[in-house]
This record gives C-alpha cells, sequence and structure tokens, in this order.
C-alpha cells in the first residue's frame, strides 16, 4: 500500500513538470468546403475537459492554449479534424461534410456491434430518432408502424399505460408472447428507460440472432443500450414539452328522450307494456321534472375536453479521454381526463401519471486497454386514481344513461343506482360517475426501481491479438406500492314514481363511509452476472471472430411473499452461449450461435438445453462482377436456419413436484368418540418432463442500398414452428383416474410471414426529402392443441389462427313469420321478424353452438404497416408519418351494443347506432320500409334477446384502420441568434399525434380492440416543445 | 457559470409561458348557452293552449303547454277542479304539474303570483280535464323510511305508529268489524283499531304466530309455526276472557296455516316437514290426518271458500294452487287437484289454469264478486299475495289468473303508490284481507314495513 501511495506521488510529481509549457492564443476562422464559415464549430482541447469554444457569426475564434496539445475542430455534419500546437498561431481550418455510407452502419447484436455488412441474422435496428417523435410515456406506444417486425397495439388511454406489443408474430397460445428486453444487456422493463438516453435499439428477430439466449429468445429480443460519454467539451441538451391531450374518439350517447323513446318501442315491439306513457315522454323531452326524470349527458359532466401534460429532459456528457460521462434526468406529467370537484383542495383525484427517471453512465479507462463502464439508473412513476379506479368508472360512464339519475336531487341527496350483485369487491361500481370520479376517495401507486451495471473491458492482445475480455455485473431492485383510500357519501334513489301528492320518495342505497384507508407493496430484486471472452482476428482475406459467454441470472420476490416457501426461491437461470463467425472477403459470411441454457423450474433431466443456429450471407456486392454495377451499393443475401425456447409458462413453479394437500377424511369412532382420520389427495399432480417451448425458426432476408444509397432497405421472409407449447391437459379420460389436470408441453403451431422496410432519400435543390416505408405480415396455425374431439372438425381450434374468432353466420334478418317458419330452428329463444337469421352449418336442421366456426380474423392485427415521408429545408423540418392495421376482426357486445339487454335500465346507447338504420316493425314506425331485413340492427329487445346477442358475423367487425400517427414540425433556429445566446442549436417543434384516422369502425377507437368501448380512450395529442443545446 | 445558468433557467421559463400561451389557442372553449326562456313577462298573457293527458284521476303527471308560465315553480300556482296543484317544473312554455285529490270538476287555471304569493296574471284551460275516480294502491298504515336504522316498532294512533314487520296474516274479528289483527312472525300481534285509529301490541306470548283465524263462536285461535313435533300449534283465546285466557288446542309442527270450515267448524291446518292436512275436530277432540300433500318440507296452506264447499291449497313454496272439494258427508276435505300454475316452476305469467305462472304465492282472501250473480255458481274471487313477483293476482272461479295489483310500469319490487297496474309497485306482499265495511283490501307489504291499501279513493 505505501508503495501505491509513493508511486503515486511519483507521478504527480512527473505531471507538475510536464505541465511547464507554454501558454499562447491560436486565433483561426472555420470554413467548409466552400470557403462559408461554420458558426458555432465546436474548438476543444483534447484531454481538458471543459476548455474549448466556439467560432463567431464569421466562423472565426480564438482560445488560449499550452503548446503541444491537440486541437480538436468539430461541427455536426462534417467530419472531425484534430490538430496539434505547436508553434501556429494562426489555425484556419476546412471541414470536410462528413459522408458515411450504409455500409459502414454499425449493427448492434447479442455479441456487441457489428457491421451492418457482416451481419448474417434478421436484426432490425431502429432509428432512435423515429422512437423519440411520438411523445407518450413509453416507447412501446411509439412501435407500431414504425418498427418493423414488431406489431403493437394500446389498448387503453390512462395515463402511464403501455401498449401491448410482439415481435413478428404471436407463435403459441402459451402463457407468454412477450419478447425479451435487454436494457444494458439485462433483462429489464422497456417502460423505465427514457427514450431521450437511448443510444441504440435493436430488435432480434430470428433465431440465429437469438440463439444465444437459448430459452428465453423464442419471441424476439429487444436490445437496447443507453448512452455513455463521448469525450470533449460537456455537452448540454435540454428538451421541454408541453402536451394538450384530447379524447381521440369518445362514444357519444343519445339524450334523454330519445333513450326513453327507444326503450318504449323496444318494450312495445315486444308486445310488452311500453315503459312510459306520453306524458312521461313529454316531460324527458321539456325537461320538466329533472329528478325523476333527467337528462344528463355523463361524458360531458365527467370528461374534460383535454389534459395537459408535459415532459422535460435533461442531458448532460462529456468527458476526456481516460473518463467520460454520461448524465440524464427527465420529469414527466401527465394529467387525468375527469373533470374534479373544484372544491376539494386536499386532494387530487384524477387519474394522473408522473415519472421521473436519472440515468449516470460512467467510463474509466482504468489502462490503456482497460475499460471500466459503470452505470446507474433509477425511476419513480407515480400514478393516481379516484378511490375506485378507472375501470370501474369507465363501466360507470358507459352503463349510466341519460335518464337514470340526476347528477345531484334537488333536495342534495347524492344519487346513485343498487349494486347489482353480492359480490362485495364491487360494491362501488354502480355508484354514479360523478361520485366514483369525485368522492371515492383516491388510489396512490408508485413504482421505483434502481439499476446498477458494472461492465469490465479488458483488451487482451498480449495473450494473443484480437481476445478480449467482458465482465458484466448487475443488479435491479423494483418496488411497487400503494395506498388506496376509499369512503363514500350517502347515497340515494328516488322511486320511480312520486307519492301520491307529489312528493319524491326515496330510498337509501348505500350508506355513508368515512375514508378508510389501505396499503399494500410488491418488490423483486435481480440479479445478473455474465462474462464474455470474444476473438477477432484477420488473417489477409479471412477473418475469424468468436464468442463464448457465460450468464447467470437470478430474480427474487422480496414483498408479500405469503407462507408458501416456493415463493421465497429465486427464479434462476444459467447458460452458456457462443458464436463462431467467418468471413471471406467480407463476401461470404457464415456464423454459427448455439445457446446451452438452463432454468430450475423444470426437472433435473430437462433443466438445461441446446439451442443452436447456423447462418450464412452472401455479400453480391463484394463479388468483382459487380463492381461495375455502380447503382447497387449494397446487395447481401441472408439466410438462417435455428431453434430457440421459451421457458415462460406463467407463474408456475416447479411444474415437475406434485402438491399433496388434506381432503376429507371418515370418523372411525362410534357416536360420541373422535377417531376421525383426515384423507390427502394429490391436489396437483408432477409433471416431470415439462420444458420450455422449442421454436425452429427460418429466415431469408435481403439486404439493400441502392443508387447512392438513395434507396435502401431490407425484406425478410420467415417460417416458425413452435413445438412442445405447454398447456393443461384437460381432455384426459376419467378411467385414467387423476385428482387433477396435470399439464404437459403439447402444442404446436406455425407461423409464417413477412417484414420488411425502405427509406429512399432524395434532394430537391435544397430540399431534402425521405420517404419510409415497413409492413409486417404474419399468419399462424394452430397444428395441434389439447382439446376434445368433435364430429364437426370446424369446431377445433387446432386447423385455425392462435384466438381465431368464432361465432355463427347471420343471414340478415328475418323478413316475415313465413321466413322463420321455413328456415332452421334457431335454438336460442323465441324469434320474431327483425331477429338475426343464422346460416345452418352443419345442415341438420338446427342451429346450435355446432353451426359456430371460425369467422374474421384475431382480435390482435396480424397486419401492421406504416409509412411516413420528411422533408428539410435550412432549418425547417416537416415529417408525416401513418400508420395502419389489417386483418385484424374483433366481436363487438356488451350494454352499450347490445341495446338495453340488461333489461334493468343499466347500459346507454351510442348515438350513431340509434341514428343508424335498424329493423323497426311497421306498427310503430308506419312506414312498411323500416322492416329492412338487411338493417344494420335487428329488432330492439328490451332485456337480453339470446338469439341475437351472441357472436356472428352480425356483430363482427373489421379492425383495421390506417391513421396518421404522428406529424412532426420543427424549426431551427438560425445559428446566427442563437450563438448570440451562447446556445448551440435550439429547435421549435410541434407534434400532433392521432391526429386523423381512417377506419369502417366509427363506434369507438379501433386500436384499442376492445369489443365494448369500456376503455379509457386512447388520446389526439398536440405538443410544443422546445429542444436547446449547450 | 452559476450567473450564466440563472439566467438560462429565466429563459427557460419564458419559452414555458409562451408555450403555455400558443397551446392554449388549442383548448377549445365552449359555450354554455343555457337555454333561459325568459321569465314572466307582465307585459304579455299567460296563456294555456293545451294539455296531456285529457283523462286521469288522483296523482296523474299532467303536462300543460302554453306561454308566459315563467320559470319558477314557486311563482306558478295550478288549480284543478278548485284544488291545488302541485307544479314540479316550469319553463315558460311549458309546466309539469300532478292532479290533486278530488279535482272532479277539471278545469284548470294558472296563475302566476308574486313574491308575497298575490295573484298577478292568471289563464284558463279552454277545454276541461276529465277526472275519473279510480281504484289505488295507497299507504294505509305505517311510515315509509329512507334508512333502515330510521325504523321503529312501536303503538300510537294512525299516522304515528312507526313500522310493521313480517305480515304472516291479516284478519278482522268476525263480531267486530273495527278490528284487524295483524299476525307478525316477530314482534308479536299487532291490533288495528279502525273506531279509535289506533294501532296496539295484541299480547298473546306466543312467539312466530303464523295466522290468526276464528272458531264459529268468535273464539280465537292463534297458530305457532314451531319445529317440535310434542308441542302445541294451535291455542285458542276465548271471546269470554277478552282474548286473555289461552288453551292448548293441538299439537302441530311446523303449522303454516289454520283454517276453521265456515258452516261445520272443524279445524284444518297443514304441516311443513310432515306435508299433510290435519283435521281437529272441537267436538270430540280427534285430531287425523285427511290427505298427504304431493310435497313435504315445504311451505303450503289451506284457506277454505266462505261457503265452506271448497279449500285453496296454497303450495307457497312450489309455486301453484289446488284445489280441495269438501265433502259434505264425510266433513272432510278430499284430495287436491290443480287449479293454477305449475308444480315447481316459478314465474310470473297471467293465464288459465296451469299455463299461468306463481312464485310464492301467500295468504289469499275470497271477495265476492257482483258481476258473477246473473251466473250462478261460485260467486266469488280469490285475490291472494304472490310474494315473490311482488304482486296482488286474482284467481277467478274459471281458474283464470290475473294481476290485480303491483308490478307498476313493468316493473317488479319498489314502493309506489298510485294507479293499480301502472304504477303500483309492493316489496314482498305477504297477507292481504278483504274489508267488506270500508270495501277494500289492506296488504301487508312486508319488505316495505307498511300496510297498503287498495280501494278507490275517497
Amino acid at each position: 500500500m505505501k508503495n501505491f501511495l509513493l508511486t503515486c506521488l511519483l507521478f504527480l510529481g512527473l505531471s507538475a513538470n510536464a505541465m511547464a509549457q507554454e501558454e499562447v492564443t491560436i486565433k483561426g476562422v472555420v470554413t467548409d468546403t466552400n470557403g462559408e464559415p461554420l458558426i458555432g464549430a465546436n474548438i476543444i482541447v483534447k484531454d481538458m475537459p471543459g476548455l474549448g469554444t466556439i467560432t463567431d457569426l464569421d466562423g472565426a475564434y480564438s482560445l488560449k492554449v499550452t503548446t503541444f496539445r491537440t486541437l480538436v475542430f468539430s461541427y455536426i455534419g462534417f467530419e472531425t479534424e484534430e490538430v496539434l500546437v505547436k508553434d501556429q498561431r494562426v489555425i484556419n481550418m476546412t471541414l470536410k461534410e462528413s459522408v458515411t455510407q450504409l455500409i459502414d452502419e454499425l449493427v448492434v447484436t447479442a455479441t456487441g456491434p457489428q457491421e451492418k455488412v457482416a451481419v448474417t441474422g434478421a436484426i432490425t435496428n431502429v432509428d432512435v430518432e423515429e422512437l423519440k417523435a411520438n411523445p407518450t410515456t413509453s416507447i412501446a406506444n411509439s412501435f407500431a408502424g414504425v418498427v418493423p417486425g414488431i406489431m403493437a397495439m394500446q389498448t387503453s388511454g390512462r395515463p402511464g399505460s403501455v401498449s401491448e406489443f410482439w415481435i413478428r408474430s404471436i407463435s403459441t397460445f402459451g402463457a407468454s408472447n412477450a419478447a425479451l428486453v435487454l436494457v444494458d444487456g439485462f433483462e429489464r422493463d422497456l417502460n423505465e428507460v427514457n427514450v431521450e438516453d437511448i443510444e441504440s435499439f435493436s430488435v432480434l428477430k430470428d433465431a440465429s440472432a437469438t440463439a444465444i439466449y437459448g430459452s428465453k429468445g423464442a419471441n424476439g429480443v429487444i436490445l437496447i443500450n443507453t448512452r455513455r460519454g463521448k469525450d470533449g467539451k460537456i455537452n448540454i441538451s435540454a428538451k421541454m414539452e408541453g402536451f394538450y391531450n384530447r379524447l381521440t374518439q369518445l362514444p357519444e350517447f343519445v339524450d334523454g328522450y330519445t333513450y326513453a323513446s327507444m326503450a318504449n318501442e323496444a318494450k312495445i315491439t315486444r308486445n310488452q307494456e311500453p315503459l312510459f306513457q306520453p306524458e312521461e315522454l313529454e316531460i324527458f323531452r321539456l325537461g320538466l321534472d329533472p329528478d325523476l326524470y333527467p337528462n344528463v349527458d355523463w361524458m360531458d359532466l365527467m370528461l374534460r375536453d383535454g389534459a395537459w401534460s408535459s415532459r422535460s429532459t435533461l442531458n448532460m456528457s462529456g468527458g476526456g479521454s481516460t473518463a467520460r460521462y454520461f448524465i440524464s434526468g427527465s420529469y414527466q406529467d401527465q394529467q387525468g381526463m375527469y373533470k374534479t370537484d373544484k372544491t376539494l383542495r386536499e386532494y387530487n383525484t384524477n387519474a394522473n401519471f408522473k415519472k421521473y427517471t436519472y440515468r449516470m453512465n460512467v467510463d474509466v479507462d482504468i489502462t490503456k486497454t482497460t475499460l471500466l463502464k459503470v452505470g446507474i439508473a433509477g425511476s419513480l412513476r407515480k400514478q393516481n386514481d379516484p378511490g375506485v379506479g378507472s375501470t370501474a368508472i369507465w363501466t360507470a360512464l358507459m352503463g349510466y344513461n341519460s335518464i337514470m339519475v340526476p347528477k345531484l336531487y334537488s333536495d342534495g341527496k347524492v344519487p346513485s343506482v343498487p349494486d347489482n350483485d353480492d359480490n362485495p369487491d364491487n360494491d362501488q361500481d354502480r355508484f354514479n360517475p360523478w361520485v366514483q370520479a369525485t368522492m371515492t376517495g383516491f388510489n396512490e401507486s408508485w413504482q421505483n426501481n434502481i439499476q446498477t451495471n458494472v461492465t469490465l473491458d479488458q483488451q487482451l492482445d498480449f495473450i494473443t491479438k484480437g481476445l478480449r475480455f467482458i465482465g458484466r455485473f448487475g443488479y435491479d431492485t423494483n418496488n411497487s406500492n400503494w395506498i388506496t383510500r376509499k369512503k363514500n357519501p350517502e347515497l340515494w334513489l328516488a322511486k320511480r314514481y312520486r307519492s301520491l301528492d307529489g312528493e319524491l320518495i326515496f330510498e337509501r342505497v348505500a350508506p355513508e363511509v368515512k375514508m378508510t384507508q389501505d396499503s399494500n407493496s410488491n418488490g423483486d430484486r435481480r440479479e445478473f452476472f455474465e462474462w464474455e471472452m470474444h476473438y477477432n482476428r484477420r488473417f489477409q482475406d479471412h477473418r475469424l471472430g468468436g464468442v463464448v459467454k457465460y450468464n447467470q441470472a437470478a430474480k427474487i420476490q422480496t414483498q408479500r411473499i405469503g407462507s408458501d416457501l416456493k415463493n421465497g426461491i429465486s427464479r434462476r437461470n444459467q447458460g452458456l452461449a457462443g458464436r463462431l463467425n467467418y468471413n471471406w472477403r467480407l463476401r461470404y459470411f457464415i456464423d454459427f450461435n448455439f445457446g446451452y441454457t438452463g432454468s430450475e423450474n423444470f426437472h433435473r433431466d430437462n433443466r438445461f438445453g441446446f439451442f443452436p443456429a447456423v447462418s450464412g450471407a452472401w455479400n453480391i456486392t463484394g463479388e468483382p462482377f459487380m463492381k461495375d454495377v455502380e447503382w447497387v451499393n449494397m446487395l447481401k443475401l441472408r439466410y438462417s436456419h435455428g431453434k430457440t425456447g421459451n421457458d415462460n409458462l406463467g407463474d408456475i413453479r416447479f411444474p415437475y413436484l406434485y402438491t399433496i394437500e388434506s381432503t376429507g377424511g371418515y370418523q372411525f369412532a362410534d357416536y360420541n368418540f373422535d377417531r376421525y382420520y383426515g384423507g390427502m389427495r394429490y391436489s396437483s399432480l408432477a409433471s416431470p418432463n415439462v420444458s420450455w417451448e422449442i421454436a425452429t425458426k427460418q429466415d431469408l432476408g435481403l439486404d439493400f442500398s441502392l443508387l447512392g444509397d438513395k434507396l435502401s432497405g431490407a425484406v425478410d421472409y420467415f417460417r416458425e414452428r413452435r413445438d412442445g407449447i405447454y398447456m393443461t391437459r384437460n381432455y384426459l379420460p376419467w378411467m385414467a383416474g387423476l385428482e387433477s389436470n396435470p399439464s404437459a408441453n403439447v402444442g404446436i403451431v406455425k407461423a409464417q410471414g413477412f417484414d420488411g422496410n425502405f427509406t429512399l432519400r432524395q434532394d430537391l435543390g435544397q430540399v431534402n426529402l425521405t420517404l419510409r416505408g415497413n409492413i409486417t405480415y404474419s399468419k399462424n396455425e394452430i397444428l395441434e392443441r389439447d382439446e376434445e374431439n368433435t364430429v364437426y372438425w370446424y369446431k377445433m381450434q387446432q386447423g385455425h389462427r392462435v384466438n381465431q374468432a368464432r361465432g355463427l353466420v347471420a343471414l340478415g334478418l328475418f323478413k316475415d313469420y313465413e321466413e322463420i317458419r321455413n328456415s332452421p330452428r334457431q335454438t336460442y329463444g323465441e324469434v320474431m321478424p327483425g331477429d338475426i337469421k343464422y346460416k345452418d352449418i352443419n345442415g341438420d336442421g338446427v342451429i346450435n353452438d355446432d353451426d359456430r366456426v371460425a369467422i374474421g380474423a384475431t382480435t390482435r392485427p396480424n397486419l401492421t404497416y406504416g409509412f411516413g415521408t420528411s422533408a428539410r429545408w435550412k432549418g425547417l423540418n416537416v415529417s408525416l408519418h401513418f400508420q395502419g392495421v389489417g386483418k385484424s376482426t374483433y366481436f363487438i357486445d356488451g350494454s352499450t351494443v347490445y341495446m338495453f339487454s340488461t333489461g334493468d335500465g343499466w347500459g346507454n346507447i351510442l348515438k350513431d347506432m340509434a341514428a343508424s338504420n335498424r329493423w323497426i316493425s311497421s306498427e310503430i314506425s308506419g312506414d312498411p320500409s323500416t322492416e329492412d331485413p338487411n338493417a344494420d340492427y335487428p329488432r330492439l329487445t328490451y332485456g337480453n334477446n339470446s338469439n341475437n346477442n351472441r357472436q356472428s358475423t352480425f356483430w363482427l367487425r373489421n379492425g383495421s384502420y390506417i391513421r396518421l400517427k404522428t406529424v412532426d414540425v420543427g424549426y431551427t433556429l438560425p445559428k446566427a441568434l442563437v450563438n448570440r445566446a451562447h446556445f448551440n442549436e435550439v429547435r421549435i417543434f410541434f407534434i400532433g399525434t392521432n391526429l386523423l384516422t381512417w377506419s369502417g369502425f366509427k363506434l369507438w377507437d379501433p386500436e384499442m380492440g376492445s369489443s365494448h368501448g369500456k376503455n379509457y380512450p386512447l388520446s389526439k395529442t398536440l405538443s410544443l416543445g422546445v429542444a436547446v443545446n449547450l | 457559470m452559476k450567473m450564466k445558468n440563472s439566467m438560462k433557467i429565466g429563459r427557460w421559463q419564458l419559452h414555458w409561458i409562451m408555450l403555455a400561451l400558443i397551446t392554449l389557442c388549442f383548448a377549445s372553449c365552449k359555450d354554455d348557452n343555457e337555454e333561459q326562456g325568459g321569465g314572466f313577462d307582465p307585459d304579455k298573457p299567460v296563456v294555456v293552449s293545451d294539455f296531456i293527458p285529457k283523462v286521469g284521476g288522483l296523482a296523474t303527471r299532467m303536462v300543460l303547454y302554453g306561454d308566459n308560465f315563467g320559470n319558477d315553480p314557486s311563482r306558478v300556482k295550478v288549480i284543478i277542479g278548485g284544488q291545488n296543484a302541485k307544479v314540479i317544473g316550469v319553463n315558460n312554455q311549458n309546466l309539469h304539474c300532478i292532479v290533486p285529490a278530488r279535482a272532479y270538476d277539471g278545469d284548470i287555471k294558472v296563475i302566476i303570483v308574486d313574491d308575497n304569493g298575490d295573484e298577478v296574471a292568471h289563464a284558463v284551460s279552454e277545454s276541461n280535464f276529465v277526472y275519473k275516480k279510480k281504484m289505488l294502491v295507497s299507504t294505509f298504515l305505517g311510515d315509509y323510511v329512507e334508512k333502515e336504522s330510521d325504523r321503529i316498532i312501536k303503538d300510537g294512533p294512525f299516522g304515528d305508529c312507526g313500522s310493521f314487520r313480517t305480515m304472516r296474516w291479516l284478519t278482522f274479528d268476525p263480531q267486530n268489524p273495527n278490528h284487524m289483527y295483524v299476525a307478525s312472525q316477530q314482534g308479536g300481534t299487532r291490533l288495528i283499531d279502525f273506531e279509535n285509529e289506533y294501532v296496539s301490541t295484541f299480547t298473546t306470548n306466543i312467539d312466530n304466530v303464523s295466522c290468526v283465524n276464528w272458531t264459529l263462536d268468535g273464539d280465537m285461535i292463534v297458530t305457532r309455526d314451531h319445529g317440535s313435533d310434542t308441542s302445541i300449534g294451535n291455542f285458542m283465546f276465548t271471546r269470554a276472557s277478552g282474548f286473555t285466557s289461552r288453551t292448548d288446542v293441538s299439537r302441530g309442527r311446523g303449522v303454516k296455516a289454520t283454517a276453521i270450515h265456515p258452516v261445520n267448524g272443524e279445524m284444518y291446518f297443514t304441516r311443513f316437514r310432515a306435508g299433510d292436512v290435519q283435521r281437529y275436530d272441537f267436538e270430540t277432540g280427534t285430531l287425523e290426518t285427511i290427505f298427504q300433500n304431493p310435497y313435504g318440507g315445504v311451505h303450503f296452506m289451506l284457506m277454505i271458500h266462505p261457503t265452506g264447499d271448497y279449500g285453496y291449497l296454497v303450495e307457497s313454496e312450489r309455486h301453484y294452487i289446488m284445489r280441495t272439494d269438501y265433502d259434505w258427508e264425510t266433513k272432510r276435505f278430499t284430495i287436491p287437484y290443480l287449479v293454477c300454475g305449475a308444480a315447481a316452476n316459478a314465474g310470473y305469467a297471467d293465464g288459465v289454469g296451469s299455463s299461468a305462472r306463481l312464485n310464492w304465492p301467500m295468504q289469499g282472501t275470497f271477495v265476492k264478486n257482483p258481476d258473477y250473480e246473473a251466473q250462478g255458481g261460485d260467486q266469488y274471487d280469490f285475490y291472494f299475495c304472490d310474494r315473490d313477483n311482488h304482486a296482488i293476482r286474482k284467481l277467478t272461479p274459471m281458474g283464470r289468473v290475473e294481476t290485480f295489483a303491483g308490478r307498476g310500469n313493468n316493473g317488479t319490487w319498489g314502493y309506489n303508490d298510485g294507479d293499480l297496474r301502472l304504477e303500483a309497485r309492493f316489496n314482498w306482499p305477504e297477507s292481504i284481507v278483504y274489508d267488506e265495511l270500508r270495501k277494500c283490501f289492506y296488504v301487508g307489504d312486508t319488505r316495505n314495513f307498511l300496510i297498503r291499501k287498495i280501494g278507490y279513493e275517497e
């Protein structure tokens, strides 16, 4: 230790000597190749952080520096130049515009960055700028139509909600089709990463790219690397955005008079007494009794026209050649859409969301060959909700029609309809929406996490050239906590009629509940450890590379583990993976990847699996005969074949262990004595052979870049077969004598499809124009599934898509009783003219569940595409991005669609449905033409109509849509202006999202894929922001 | 450096404010143009141009059309047939009021008053409202309470006699039409004294009283519903003792109803667990089983026709009614047969015989129907409580079941007075009696904790 200190002192002394150099002032002008001065170019002194300057309006600079230092000249879009200061006093610098060729682009793969030309697997490198264009709280929300190979859908617009996404295709009906997300090498939550912190984002799609992840890679992998510092002067950038969110499409409901009239129609048309007498309809129409005959627009009452949110980020980076840093922080605040009671100042009941993130990455060169990287990141996500929660509010908003109850009774009593079930968990779900949003207390929930990585990168050239060691260690802690504070006021419901002397009669629906509180939490901890040995060497025309990688990971639940000992055992994985790659003259490439991974969740004999993949590529442009073909810059053909696995079976722990529990016994003793012996039974049978799903994937791809990189892109065709999908065996014969249903790897699904993207760049005078497009299509089919055999093959799931929609085939509406008599008998209840007529698929003269067939596609789209264009002219840039999905269908149902189906006054009528063409008896309308057998909606029924209200093509809707996802207009202020204020760059931008939607489906936002529209709708966002760089 | 930073922050704030201002432009400003319609204009005449409905009765909801009514319900008075009508809402051209009782003349007058209640202007409708006196359901006794906690059971004069609980049986003293007894499972039997307009508790020291009947001599038979084979089921309180001296009449377990033959005077009762009908002869003191009910362990009751020719076996728990004819020679009821409803098939449907559906029929009462006089034969309709259908049903001698009152406006349970079928609602009506003197029904509306009345408005 003493020696070490002495050595340090000695070095310090030496460096003090080295400082004895002459200080001089250097002046000069920085220009481009045309001789135009560059304003705001950076001149820094190498290895002297903070020492530097920028050029003024004439491109001139002046800087004090000691001799024998290196000056670094840099400017965005130009190549950086370095000059050693010796005896010059004037250094005029001409910077060349940087020309980066696509062929030089780096792609981040599972084993580190690789030149694009050398990549043999299907990997999409995503331009992070494109992800930034969509200002949402979660990166996943900006995937759809932007990232080729990813399908995504956002099912709720609630602040803080995130999109569901999957890579290429859903290839399993097992527990999980979620992709593996790795942030800085370790499995982490995508939504905790702030988009401004991302350096690279790549999607690994085929087996050769993911085989290394072994039993975790089958659903695809997303790799995110966060930004790191670069040496040079400190670079500070800040961005602030303010958003105004409006709901894209809010369901609109009919007014009280229309509702009451239609309710009467529903009654009369089925030969029942009308609900309202003519004078009562008049009272509705004229609004003469708001207590008993209210007309409340709950949507208008409950929801704001729009809500504000904001987002700010600040990051700094810099450093010298020995250490570099990147520090960032961000803050987001999203306001909820509910109108709140202004008198409640003590707390906020709105659905608000706040997110704070920070990140610090430091790289230290310990020696010339040793690099230490340390990264710490954390985030805090806070969410507020009204006491009953947002789901209950939307249920009530859709259930409360305009005539149900007023907002408040005229004597100040708070109205509500009574709870309709005995379930104590949702006693409040039928409270009047206004009460739910403002008078039921509030819930707070927050999630915080801290992520730590340490990486040591050691070059081992002294052993053999091209050898490198990387060790990585990380641990994360996640906590989520919530506090619920519930209360409710005394609630009342007025009886249907007044007393004989005209007074209201009330019934108390719920007593007052003072605020009660409850709290709970959840948490987990993860630990990761990895080491890698890399070897890369060129022997003349032969390039050889290899990687060996060991990894282990553990995840343990730290809170609420209960009494089951299994819950306290961490989930561990271990694996050895490797890669061997070879290419000849960058022309022929061959890669071999493997993963040998294990999961302790399986039986000892099935714990480890070997997942190999082989891939090859032919760089056609590297061939001598292509030398003369100048318009082709790159053309590369790829093919891969390999296996990966999916060990996510859901929450099942140790399926190879059985569970025994107590069961009924027998009292052997005589009366009044006790000799009771309890019994034991297998409550769950051991399934020792259970293992992971195995995906066998093939991918054929073509990468191209043509016409001087003007047109570039990639196309991939993929096939996948997923074997051993884990599922419960529900149809074992009774004679097997099992007490419970065991599970096994029995399902098989195959999927195939293609994805591709292109970019076209063209300069028109001073305008840089870019056209972009991407598409992903896939189709899957269940080849095998544990299901009951049936005489009707079409009733099986086998042979159909995963989650295929099924139902009856509707043939329109019955015209008259004659037609009903002459048609196959429908067994779902009495039918009248105007009810839905179904097709007798099996021809047995009876319509029943045997006539249900696969109709339409699946709720989740099978086709996603996006295209956009951007143009830049001087400081101004405009870009548009469209996104669409196809091959998506879903049923619509629920109280909003099946009008009056609840029969108790619950449920609402959409304006669109009331205004559209429905079958109306001519006795009511007085017009025979309203008895239209092709009408959009059947004859009304008050109460559930089990014939009409069931899944059939009548209620199947096409979920395809195309929408103007983002519009981005930005203006970069002239350098001359901003430099005066000591800024490097100032950009003001406007971004609009979801501004326009085209879809055949009009009732609610098609992207939600909702069958009933009772979700928090998506937002249309207008935002203005400013980004500053110092 | 520090100075610079703080200056920059200042500039950022400025950006923020600008951003906010610009973005504000996107926020739409919704105008809340509430329709005012203008108040009463003294320079213009008040006009009543029309009204609906043209025909109605007490508590009909009337809508008046016209002009210059003003917008303040407290400044408008409506007089119909000389009676004050309650104004619910008004919006200058329209007005909603409730037709008051006894508005026989039907002339409609709208009066605009000032702050002091003095008339400022008035208008009269050209045509008159046709007021029809009709049968109504009203609340006879008991306070309707909005909250369970406010409910009290107490003695007191009519109008202040608290609530009534589990009214299993209503009966009039055959020798005193001013005394009605309410048998209650909980809280003892109540006595309604029409003469003194007072409700008191009639102490029998017997719990779980299922019904109260009268012997031909006018002594009271009180039935206790209990679960012991060896305990007394029917007690007698003699009129001579002022209904204070109690004697045991017969054992009986789970006696849901007792009936006295109106001519021969023997006593019959139904037994829950045994599922049979017992006959007790006061003269000989013998107890015998006369027939077995199709179901055992179910709630069923016997009610005898005033002529003594037959009785209805009301199968409450199996949702149908059977008839048992009386054999005048053997002085015994005979094996019963179905009259209406379907065994073990609860539902709600009007209809004839087995096509009708009932849901827990309970006490019924025979009421003479003058319409039947001409055709001869059975002169009585049987009105009974269809408890779980929350209605009073009517069974005609021809076996037709109709809904007499309740389930107003397509509803089921509730509490509403008014028109028998359009508005009135009950909540678990269990007992019913017809008052021959006042020509009306009283209904024990158990879950509203009230005694309801069905009769013509006074």
